[in-house]
């Protein structure tokens, strides 16, 4: 059964170090103004945002590919990230329609604070999947996430996910027909169950073959 | 007894959940229960027999996911639905609706589905299950307004049927894209609804807090069809925590609260259903009673007119401004969107919308335009053209109850405008002249007044669906105009209908206008003029309209007001500070505002020419540098943009007419790809280095590109793409162009580019990042 989780703004703790990164700020500290703005868009932003996720508990087949139950998939990026889990949570997680039509206001008004928003809004959903995950039934038990596009995980079985979860109907979110995800800040994922403790050896976008990533 | 008498005779009931009873006989996860009608008719009919044995008399067909984006057999599964629903039917005295789900899909600006594209996926089911003998549609569990106006207008255009509608509000009484119900409501009966309401998501509980929100404002039946709770897993299994002895005591109360069209959704079973019949069968059946209400709506919320004087903000209009025509010759959409922004910021509550210029194609225009706006303003609009085509194209995609303006007592205007009006739903506003001029009188202007409200009423549309604007005309000229106008407006006010006005035309070629405007707007609304077509950023029209509501207690507290003045007042305000920092520091530093000052004043002694080669250019090669050094971060770099951008526009006026810029730049973000905050980086970055950019945009088809590089003459063209799944599509726009324009060079960028990927799909350039497009514009132009 798919099940709907919301949670409040005032849960999500948008980390500006965070946001830093996101606009290139890797080692060094933001000055006083970028500062300022990074912290005026995080607070438009979680006024804003609804939270709300929706997931499900699949069974995990690892046999000439990964049988997720409602759909099969060839890659050996999922298999090596669920190898030994016999189940997995699908989640689809997003900051809802009025934080997309923010970041494109925001755009409207100057590049900067539309840069700045949509840095604040890759932070946010990240804070939020982070939390979601950490409440997950057995979250000590749990595989780091894995999203269609990871490794050699087709980004096409987003529609698998999205079909699967009924994302429009349960928290507003839905696909182009180029695969990009609406509202902008959203994320579908596939977590591994594991059996045995912080055991999270299995690769999340680490496997990513882009070395030189600055959010690694 | 057709089902709109039944609706209109006694409480009606709907059917509940299918979904918990099919996967009690078998229906697997992520099997479509559709094709059940063809593979397991019997079990279709059972369920129906069971929802009719429990009392129900509308029963839906199993066609909530039928469209053809999800099955390629859509003509059988829609006929044998139908036809299973009237087969278990039969023998009872109950009508068949054909059940109308959302496509899954995320209509534009905000997803990429396209409006007519969405009626069209619709109507054909429609006209499927029409032919197949249902006896009305119902659409349901709609989450977005926009997609539910798309289905509400496939039913009206492909069927004769009554047409029932549900949505999904959640417990902010919100749909998960912002409509409340008031805007809803008025959309909905707009476009000739016979009955609306909420279903899904909600248990009866909450959904009892909302029905008040539909009686207040619906004219038309309510349908209440509430989940039975919330679900859980037990053993595997979905159950919900609402049992149907409690959904039925609930159920009462929403029949007491006034809704007439009453069933179940998700989790509700036959038993929810027989338990509620029985015990609200003979609770009293009200109906709710008819409103009147002028309202507009936007697709979050409704805009009552007739209370406290409504502000239509006037300036997304080309007429007699520059920036605004150049705007739209460019296509530049974020120029019209800023407009926009900048008058929401002001608190108008409507946006008059004009895009009315000779060599532009305006239908083409005004859904461009109307479109964006949605995407980011959530005002009502004012559809403001005297193109029929413009017109009716605007109020298809528009996503509420829009504003007309206008039509007038001319028989061609009324045969034009008064059919838009009629089908889509909208209030119109009518200009009180007609064939014969504008009358000098204000008796002869009520005159047509009452003329065009009778003949709009031959087309069904109401008195409050008009509102009249007696006209406003140089008091230079005629020294009586101002008094017809005021005389008119307290007659129609009299009468009981709402008035407008384009008020500055009172003082068109008197000195000092503002004053004679904002006494004008003042007298008018004492004699209870009802909105008024301003610009929002004139102080004395702002007082004007502060200070009047405040007087006649239509500002509670007088809170606005004192907002308003409290900003107002001269304190610290920036253009005293002082300025110390010179123009190349302040760019550096990014600051916005004394970069404009400091530009201004260099421009008491030194040209326009200089101040940009010896500043500004200087200045963002000095930020530039830091940024490609990683010395300076994005962020910074941006400052240092708008800083500059704000020096050029304070020397933009003095620099000569004829200098041209440095060379023109086409930019866009690809067909499919929707996101483009590396495009306006880039964009405002070529524009600090005097390029003349043309940005057409995201989303953008190769075509549109090839068609602007050619009409323009363009040498260089910018493409963005973000995912690897729109690269093609960049490609594609590389082909056309080298075929096209061969001459024009590409330069492209974007999350996924890298420089083999550019070099693979042809283009000339790869850019890690703005700078790096200002440098290669550098290499093409010079």
């Amino acid at each position: 059964m798919t099940q709907i989780i919301k949670l409040q703004a005032a849960e999500i703790n948008i980390d500006p170090k965070e946001v830093a990164v996101y606009l290139g700020y890797y080692s060094v500290k933001p000055d006083e103004a970028a500062d300022a703005l990074m912290c005026d868009c995080a607070e438009e932003f979680r006024n804003c945002a609804s939270f709300i996720a929706c997931c499900e508990k699949v069974p995990v087949k690892i046999k000439n590919g990964v049988d997720l139950g409602f759909m099969k998939v060839n890659s050996k990026s999922l298999e090596k990230n669920l190898a030994g889990c016999d189940y997995a949570y699908i989640m689809a997680a997003t900051t809802g329609i009025d934080a997309h039509r923010l970041i494109e206001r925001n755009s409207v008004i100057s590049p900067l604070k539309g840069v700045v928003t949509d840095c604040v809004g890759s932070a946010a959903i990240e804070a939020f999947c982070d939390k979601l995950n950490s409440s997950f039934e057995n979250a000590e038990y749990l595989r780091p996430r894995f999203s269609p596009g990871y490794g050699d995980l087709p980004l096409e079985c987003q529609r698998n996910i999205v079909e699967f979860l009924q994302t429009k109907k349960n928290i507003g979110m839905s696909l182009t027909d180029s695969l990009m995800m609406v509202p902008v800040k959203s994320v579908t994922a596939i977590i591994g169950i594991g059996k045995e403790k912080n055991k999270c050896t299995g690769p999340g976008c680490m496997i990513c073959k882009k070395t030189d990533c600055p959010y690694r | 007894m057709n089902i709109l008498e039944k609706i209109k005779s006694s409480i009606t009931y709907c059917d509940g959940g299918a979904g918990t009873l099919l996967q009690s006989w078998g229906l697997k996860a992520g099997e479509y229960p559709e094709m059940w009608n063809i593979t397991r008719p019997e079990k279709i009919v059972e369920m129906h027999r069971l929802y009719l044995e429990a009392g129900a008399q509308i029963i839906t067909s199993c066609t909530f996911g039928a469209n053809r984006l999800k099955f390629i057999n859509l003509e059988e599964i829609v006929t044998a639905a139908i036809k299973n629903a009237k087969t278990a039917c039969s023998g009872y005295d109950a009508f068949v609706a054909l059940d109308i789900g959302p496509t899954g899909k995320m209509l534009e600006p905000l997803g990429d589905l396209n409006f007519e594209e969405a009626v069209s996926i619709f109507s054909e089911t429609i006209k499927i299950g029409a032919a197949a003998g249902a006896d009305l549609v119902l659409i349901e569990t709609m989450n977005d307004s926009l997609e539910a106006k798309a289905a509400v207008l496939a039913a009206k255009e492909s069927c004769d049927l009554p047409v029932f509608i549900t949505c999904v509000y959640d417990e902010t009484k919100k749909l998960m894209t912002g409509a409340d119900p008031a805007s809803m409501i008025a959309m909905l009966e707009g476009l000739g609804v016979d009955a609306l309401g909420i279903n899904c998501s909600l248990g009866p509980g909450q959904m009892l807090e909302i029905v008040p929100e539909f009686v207040k404002n619906a004219s038309v039946p309510v349908i209440v069809n509430p989940n039975a709770g919330l679900p859980r897993s037990e053993n595997g299994k979905t159950v919900f925590d609402v049992d149907a002895a409690e959904f039925s005591d609930i159920m009462c109360e929403i029949v007491k609260a006034g809704a007439t069209i009453i069933g179940g959704c998700c989790g509700t079973t036959p038993l929810h259903i027989a338990k509620t019949v029985e015990k609200t069968k003979n609770l009293p059946f009200i109906l709710p009673e008819k409103k009147n209400n002028t309202v507009i709506s936007s697709y979050t919320h409704a805009v009552k007119i007739g209370e406290k004087p409504v502000i239509i903000g006037e300036r997304i209009n080309p007429t007699g401004k520059k920036l605004f025509k150049e705007a739209l010759r460019k296509n530049d959409i974020n120029y019209i969107l800023s407009e926009g922004l900048a008058q929401n910021k002001k608190g108008v509550s409507v946006l008059d919308v004009n895009v009315g210029l000779p060599e532009i194609d305006e239908p083409e225009m005004m859904v461009s335009v109307i479109k964006a706006l949605q995407g980011v303003i959530d005002l009502p609009l004012q559809i403001d053209t005297v193109d029929p085509v413009a017109m009716e194209r605007a109020m298809r995609i528009y996503n509420g109850k829009p504003l007309v303006n206008s039509v007038s007592g001319k028989e061609d205007s009324m045969k034009a405008v008064f059919p838009l009006i009629k089908k889509y739903g909208g209030v119109v506003i009518a200009v009180t002249l007609d064939e014969g001029g504008i009358p000098d009188t204000a008796e002869g202007r009520v005159e047509i007044a009452k003329k065009i409200i009778a003949r709009a009423a031959e087309y069904g549309i109401g008195e409050n669906d008009i509102i009249v604007d007696p006209l406003a005309m140089a008091v230079s000229s005629d020294g009586n105009s101002a008094n017809v106008t005021l005389e008119a407006v307290k007659i129609l006010h009299g009468m009981g209908i709402i008035t407008s006005l384009g008020v500055s035309n009172i003082s068109f070629g008197l000195p000092s206008r503002p004053d004679v405007n904002a006494v004008f707007y003042t007298m008018a609304m004492q004699n209870g003029l009802d909105c008024a077509i301003i610009n929002p950023f004139s102080v004395e029209m702002m007082k004007a309209w502060h200070c009047f509501t405040a007087l006649t207690g239509k500002d509670e507290n007088c809170t606005d007001y004192i907002e308003f003045a409290s900003a107002l007042s001269p304190a610290e305000s920036a253009s005293a500070a002082k300025n110390d920092k010179s123009l190349d520091g302040c760019i550096i530093s990014g600051l916005k505002e004394q970069a404009g000052m400091a530009a201004a004043e260099m421009l008491k002694t030194a040209s326009p020419l200089e101040i940009i080669d010896t500043m500004i250019i200087p200045a963002l090669n000095t930020v530039g540098k830091g940024f490609e050094e990683k010395k300076v971060y994005l962020p910074q770099l941006l400052m240092s943009a708008q800083a500059a951008k704000e020096a050029f526009d304070a020397i933009k006026a003095a620099i000569p007419a004829g200098e041209s810029k440095k060379g023109k730049i086409v930019i866009a973000t690809v067909k499919g790809d929707i996101h483009d905050i590396g495009k306006n980086i880039v964009k405002v970055l070529l524009e600090n280095y005097g390029y003349d950019v043309f940005d057409l945009g995201k989303d953008v088809e190769p075509q549109k590109i090839v068609d602007t590089v050619i009409k323009e003459n363009i040498r260089l063209a910018g493409l963005s793409a973000l995912m690897t799944t729109t690269v093609p599509a960049m490609e594609e726009t590389i082909k056309l162009l080298r075929k096209a324009a061969p001459e024009c060079r590409v330069m492209v960028g974007g999350a996924v580019m890298t420089a083999e990927y550019a070099e693979m799909i042809g283009a000339d350039s790869y850019g890690t990042d703005a700078m790096a497009a200002v440098r290669y514009a550098e290499t093409v132009f010079n």
